[in-house]
């Protein structure tokens, strides 16, 4: 039985939308970020509950040979989906664009401030800046804003929460999350802050860890491989300037990029966001300067993460820790649960599948990345939202469909 | 039907966006062309029939005298049938996209735009919603290919057949703004010349790491000293001040960057005998270079403004000619 054939086994009696009768993942590598334990596992979910789970002996087998990755349900802090989209996504193209994510629960910025934290995009925006200073900046004729830029906010918003805290003692001071930093020197500020007993925490996009300011040059290597040989102006794969490379805080350098995982990695960053900012090609068919910026995310985070794993740079474990419990803890959710008796929240994810970011495959009305037209290794197969079927690959249940009327 | 040439089927492209685009071969190609262009233009042996037939606008959404000229007078040498877009009356103004215009102009048949304008990239934009050829005739602090291609083929023919390999050429004033610095950076360092960007600190961000990044055989070299720039240079390349700018990134020091950054005759002294100087215009007299030297013997201005029309029929016979 070839992987496919596999999936299609197990997968094939799902219906979308309708809760779990009963599902059996055989021989699936499951990473619990709650008791970091990952290896082989079966699983059975039945009306919706995980009622059976038995790891499996690992037998010296390791995550280069795991094929189906079954992780907990996603949660985003950053999605943008606030009123002024409400003419380009629909709260089902927004659902659906979460589901194929992988993503569960979506916090937005809007309920987070319900929740008490603060949110400080404005600080530590870009302002003027169109690009941050450095390379592609000078290269391409931007305003270039100084990575040193972000560093000062972030210090100037701890100076207040310590200043806080200093008055009405750390356990009654309202907790600070400040989102999408773009330095380590920043979330080694938060580190710090952290280590001395303050109520903060900070978390990062995958666009800022994966890609670099060469993207707005045309350069589409990731940062890792773009860190020791940074773009410098030359022909590139794709054109200059395209808009959704414009974000903020801006793409920094491929060597910053890097960096920032290595921030993830040492904790310093509790957790990986999407940042998702669907936006209609209307809106940024602007000079580069005017571009509001913005990036469509939600769908292409977990690959982007999962090839940040795969090149080494950020330990599976943390990766999913970053993009489930880290998240939770930071918007006060209970924690993602994979033991039996617990709801399922879940997704299995073919780790060797590619699938073609296009206007088909991507269920975001906001068509806004550079990804557009590129191949991206990790498919969502199965999104599993409070034990109902909130994606299914259509490769897979077309494959079902397909051999159950061979067999009739 | 005389024609300046045709448009080779292997040609670059379908727009000129920016230097970067065009491999050694068709740089020569074009400076080939404009060898003969020139000779054309000097001996009246005019007009040529490339682009008759066809429409081109100038879409010129930043005040420009001289280059929108030099191409009005390169295309109609060439037989073009040219209209122009009048920014400040159009509806570019009352808030009409990039698209929406170009679109437009394609509707009433321009085949080719040449576009200025003040954002960095918006060329691109155009081009995208385009399907004639574009021709990037400056955009924001970015790129400005036909002033490159016109200043190497000035600089060729100054320097003579052994041309700009191992030459120092130094490139002197507001490099952070400037479009036309970017572009002959390419243009020159691929012809092999020895590049030095020299201005004062504020005005040189990021171009040390860009100079660290880049290959090795097109390397070059940021100074903030104006003699390490000028000693032994074969070639002196000035770029225009704009006020407002200089306000901005300097503080309003103006006279501090005269003092140190005018180039006179006695600070050229330090340059090779004869090193001639260049500057994209229009000249601030007394600020970039001083007024003896811009109007003197070693001043390349007015060839540059000459060798601008011929160098342009030559790209819009490449770019924009029939095949």
């Amino acid at each position: 039985m070839t992987a496919g054939e596999a999936v299609s086994a197990m997968l094939g009696q799902l219906q979308p939308t309708e809760t779990v009768d009963r599902l059996q993942l055989v021989d699936v590598w499951l990473v619990d970020p709650l008791t970091g334990r990952e290896g082989p596992a079966d699983l059975t979910i039945e009306n919706g509950i995980l009622s059976r789970l038995s790891w499996l002996e690992a037998a010296g087998r390791d995550l280069s040979d795991a094929r189906l990755l079954l992780l907990p349900g996603l949660i985003d802090l950053g999605a943008h989906l606030g009123p002024e989209l409400e003419q380009l996504e629909t709260p089902a193209s927004a659902t659906e664009a979460a589901s194929h994510g992988g993503y569960t629960s979506l916090v937005g910025a809007v309920s987070l401030q319900a929740l008490g934290m603060e949110w400080p995009h404005q600080p530590l925006s870009a302002g003027e800046g169109e690009a941050a200073e450095g390379i592609a900046a000078a290269v391409l004729g931007l305003r270039g804003v100084p990575a040193e830029a972000e560093a000062e906010a972030v210090a100037r918003a701890l100076y207040e929460l310590r200043d806080r805290a200093a008055e009405s003692g750390p356990a009654d001071v309202a907790p600070l999350h400040l989102a999408n930093l773009s330095t380590s020197a920043a979330a080694e500020l938060v580190a710090a802050a952290r280590a001395e007993g303050l109520p903060v925490s900070c978390d990062v996009t995958a666009q800022h860890i994966c890609m670099h300011d060469g993207w707005l040059g045309g350069d589409r290597r990731f940062s890792w491989e773009a860190a020791g040989s940074p773009w410098s102006g030359g022909p590139a794969e794709a054109e200059p300037y395209h808009p959704a490379t414009r974000l903020d805080p801006p793409l920094r350098s491929a060597a910053e990029a890097v960096s920032l995982a290595a921030a993830v990695t040492s904790s310093a960053v509790q957790a990986i966001s999407t940042g998702h900012r669907p936006r209609d090609e209307a809106a940024v068919a602007l000079p580069y300067g005017e571009v509001p910026p913005g990036i469509s995310s939600i769908e292409t985070c977990l690959p982007l993460v999962l090839a940040a794993v795969d090149a080494g740079v950020l330990p599976m474990m943390t990766a999913v820790r970053a993009l489930t419990s880290g998240p939770a803890a930071i918007a006060e959710l209970p924690s993602p649960a994979v033991h039996e008796g617990a709801r399922a929240n879940l997704v299995l994810v073919d780790r060797g599948a590619e699938w073609l970011v296009d206007g088909h495959s991507l269920r975001s009305h906001g068509r806004n990345t550079p990804l557009l037209g590129r191949s991206l290794r990790g498919r969502v197969l199965l999104t599993l939202a409070q034990g109902t079927v909130a994606w299914l690959d259509e490769e897979v249940a077309q494959a079902r469909r397909e051999e159950s009327s061979v067999r009739r | 039907m005389s024609r300046l040439g045709q448009r080779p089927p292997d040609w670059a492209g379908q727009h000129l966006l920016d230097v970067t685009d065009l491999s050694a071969g068709a740089i020569e190609l074009i400076l080939e062309r404009a060898e003969v262009a020139r000779e054309r233009v000097s001996t009246g042996s005019l007009p040529l029939d490339d682009l008759r037939g066809r429409r081109l606008a100038l879409l010129f959404v930043e005040p420009s005298t001289r280059t929108r000229l030099s191409f009005e007078i390169a295309a109609r040498n060439l037989s073009g049938d040219v209209v122009h877009v009048d920014v400040p009356t159009s509806s570019m103004v009352k808030g009409e996209s990039i698209p929406d215009t170009v679109r437009t102009l394609h509707a009433l048949g321009v085949e080719t735009i040449v576009m200025r304008h003040p954002r960095s990239g918006a060329p691109w934009l155009a081009a995208n919603y385009f399907p004639g050829h574009m021709l990037n005739a400056g955009d924001g602090w970015h790129a400005h290919p036909s002033q490159a291609l016109l200043d190497l083929f000035t600089l060729r023919r100054a320097f003579g057949e052994h041309g700009l390999r191992g030459r120092k050429v130094a490139v002197v004033g507001d490099i952070l703004h400037s479009r036309v610095c970017r572009s002959n950076l390419w243009t020159l360092t691929g012809a092999g010349a020895e590049v030095w960007l020299c201005g004062p600190r504020a005005l040189l961000q990021g171009f040390e790491a860009w100079a660290k990044a880049m290959p090795a055989d097109r390397r070059f070299n940021v100074t903030d000293d104006l003699d390490a720039a000028l000693r032994d240079a074969d070639a002196v390349m000035a770029l225009r001040i704009q006020r407002e700018r200089m306000d901005e990134a300097l503080a309003g020091s103006l006279g501090e960057y005269v003092s140190r950054y005018r180039i006179s005759e006695e600070r050229l002294g330090l340059a090779r005998p004869a090193a001639p100087v260049l500057h994209p215009g229009p000249v601030n007299e007394g600020i970039e270079v001083t007024g003896e030297l811009a109007a003197g013997p070693r001043s390349l201005v007015l060839e540059q403004v000459r060798n601008g029309v011929p160098v342009r029929m030559a790209i819009l016979s490449l770019v924009a000619g029939r095949e």
